[in-house]
């Protein structure tokens, strides 16, 4: 795991509490093997056994934990003093069984991995606490048991997706690459053999999945989408610029803004990437006047155009069904 | 001397000075410690040890070690020593099976939030000392993420799980007005991805949800720990969802809706396809040319907002109410377009 930013000394020291148990437990365990149980570096726990190496009960050569890695074999010793790792404080065992918590819903079977460790960990865990934070996960969509299991068995699926934005409902074969969870939605990552290219689909939008008996391997080379900004942020989206009164206020914090100015009216003025002109019309339309379009003028023309047409329908008089309006 | 205060050196130290008091047999004074771990043995002064002694008491407390205070002598009080309560420091026996250890470690990346992940992160590492193999395929190409985007979070977190009051500037739903608000937080939920607090709000006296993106200030602590208790009542899911939840059963009867062929097909899954067109769509007002569907008005809470939405695809032709709703959104969003001049 490639770290950026310096481990602080706390973080750090917690691991290596962790990691002298675990040594003493494997003894001649490869490097590594351990670094890969550990989620480190090799390079990062040589340098944490040097650490070590380092450290004891009392100042004397003789109080110091004995390290020794030069056959590429961690051996220690003289660290009985840590024959286990430290209890899960209060924020650790909350933070990890929330993240637990949102995971059951994945699984219909109450015996699923996710409910056991779940039941494993409250148990040792301390319970004060774990109760005042609460996730709602809601049901997750119908279509994510099969796009696992397709995924799992590296199968190709065949989808009918419908796309709100454009209003129109889609076919299309899909090698699938992974099923990713952002900001409460399910997103299905896959290469697309209509467009050559990868896709993201949201589950919700799914119509059908039919799993293909056929190979489902996406090309080695098939870029992925990064969502770590949140789905639909990417550069290659035009910016637009929107007047947000207060009481669209929300939208700022609804999508992903690359701008946000307060204005001395209470109004907000935000620059956010238009992944679709449709989308923008909806929301635009939706907010009865609370958004205004301020750049560039071919989108708010696009939107002006679209309410006109949507209001010059109510100018005719309507027939009632049945009878010829001609 | 000066001595080095180095992560590198202050990891070393924490450790030593965990084994030092695992392997006493009896509590060590402060003199004691300072001439036996290593990383404290030439400071400067009284007061520079004192302080990086604190600090360090500190850290191996938030790390789960139970760092006690115990008179040395039954019959002087102010002789003290320093120990860790052996058994009550390590964790428990516990075991995971490959599956299981795969979900874990699953959940403890999911947190995209620097002390949710570091938390999890840290529980993760010291499960995967007592654990076994981990079943790495049986989760692949699963990432579930959760986010929190909202600076309140961290103060509240606190303030929930110590029970102190908190005020912060609010701004409210509809209007937008921005408000000093103080609350005894009672429970942290996120529901669709979005966090709320609960609690006693103290300004109106009564249980509120406030949510935490309209929090506009930093989250001030200000109450005693432990302050108050949460009812034992209090269920906070049914709470948010009473104030935030969408569907509007109070609104009953169906609205009639004239569609374009193919379009609109979010209404369609909740409607009934009453006739179907029978040509190209001309105008909206010539029956035969679109599809017609009946909707049940209850199921969005705002139907008029999904059929402004969908702009001319959908005509209403009846209630009569949902006709004029509508009309009045188009003439609202088009007439909030103007004005763009004196606003860039």
């Amino acid at each position: 795991m490639a770290r950026r930013k310096p481990e602080p000394a706390n973080v750090r020291t917690g691991r290596l509490m962790a990691l002298v148990p675990w040594l003493l437990d494997h003894p001649g365990i490869e490097i590594s093997e351990a670094a890969a149980h550990h989620g480190v570096s090799e390079t990062q726990l040589r340098k944490d056994l040097d650490l070590l190496h380092l450290c004891g009960y009392g100042p004397y050569h003789d109080e110091l934990i004995d390290v020794d890695y030069s056959d590429g074999r961690v051996y220690l010793s003289n660290a009985e003093t840590i024959p286990k790792p430290l209890a899960l404080e209060r924020d650790e065992a909350i933070s990890l069984i929330l993240a637990l918590e949102s995971l059951t819903p994945l699984e219909e079977d109450e015996n699923g991995p996710a409910h056991r460790a779940l039941a494993k960990l409250t148990a040792v865990a301390i319970q004060h606490g774990a109760d005042d934070l609460d996730i709602m996960s809601e049901e997750p969509p119908a279509v994510l048991t099969e796009l696992r299991d397709a995924m799992a068995r590296h199968r190709r699926v065949h989808l009918r997706y419908h796309s709100p934005a454009r209003d129109e409902t889609t076919e299309r074969d899909v090698d699938p690459m992974r099923l990713e969870r952002v900001d409460g939605l399910w997103y299905f990552e896959g290469w697309c053999h209509v467009q050559r290219d990868t896709r993201l689909f949201r589950l919700d939008r799914i119509l059908a999945v039919t799993v293909l008996d056929e190979d489902g391997t996406a090309p080695a080379d098939a870029r992925r989408h990064d969502l770590s900004g949140g789905a639909f942020s990417g550069a290659e989206y035009p910016l637009a610029t929107l007047r947000l009164t207060p009481q669209a206020a929300w939208v700022a914090e609804y999508y992903p803004t690359e701008e946000r100015v307060d204005l001395p009216d209470g109004s907000l003025r935000v620059r956010l990437r238009v992944s679709d002109p449709q989308w923008l019309t909806q929301l635009v339309l939706r907010l009865r006047g609370n958004v205004q379009v301020v750049a560039p003028s071919d989108l708010r023309e696009a939107v002006i155009a679209t309410g006109q047409q949507a209001l010059d329908a109510y100018r005719e008089p309507v027939t009632r069904s049945g009878h010829s309006g001609l | 001397m000066a001595i080095r205060n180095t992560p590198d050196a202050k990891t070393e130290r924490l450790i030593s000075l965990a084994m030092t008091l695992l392997a006493a047999r009896r509590p060590l004074t402060k003199e004691q410690i300072r001439r036996v771990v290593g990383g404290y043995v030439g400071t400067e002064s009284d007061e520079a040890f004192e302080k990086m002694f604190e600090r360090d008491k500190d850290d191996l407390r938030e790390m789960g070690l139970p760092l006690v205070t115990r008179s040395l002598d039954a019959f002087h009080d102010d002789e003290f020593g320093y120990q860790i309560e052996r058994g009550s420091y390590a964790l428990p026996e516990i075991s995971f099976r490959p599956d299981e250890l795969a979900v874990v470690g699953l959940a403890g990346r999911a947190w995209e939030h620097t002390r949710m992940a570091q938390d999890a992160v840290g529980a993760l590492t010291k499960l995967r000392s007592v654990a076994g193999q981990e079943d790495a395929e049986a989760f692949a190409g699963l990432e579930p993420r959760l986010r929190v985007r909202e600076a309140a979070f961290d103060p509240l977190k606190d303030a929930v799980l110590d029970r102190r009051a908190v005020v912060f500037y609010y701004r409210s739903g509809g209007v937008g007005q921005v408000r000093t608000r103080h609350l005894q937080p009672w429970r942290l939920l996120s529901y669709k991805d979005r966090w709320y607090v609960t609690g006693f709000d103290l300004d109106r006296e009564e249980p509120r949800v406030f949510r935490l993106s309209r929090i506009t200030s930093a989250v001030q602590l200000v109450g005693e720990t432990g302050a108050y208790e949460v009812p034992p009542e209090h269920d906070a899911r049914a709470m948010i969802t009473a104030v935030f939840d969408t569907a509007d059963p109070s609104q009953t009867g169906t609205a009639r809706l004239r569609v374009r062929p193919g379009r609109a097909t979010t209404l369609r899954r909740h409607a009934t396809l009453t006739a179907e067109a029978t040509g190209e769509p001309t105008s909206p007002g010539t029956a035969g040319d679109w599809d017609e569907i009946e909707i049940p008005l209850g199921v969005y809470p705002s139907l008029a907002d999904e059929v402004t939405a969908l702009g001319p695809d959908v005509v209403v032709l009846s209630p009569p109410d949902l006709r004029e709703a509508v009309i009045a959104r188009l003439t609202a969003a088009l007439g909030g377009q103007a004005a763009t001049e004196e606003s860039r």
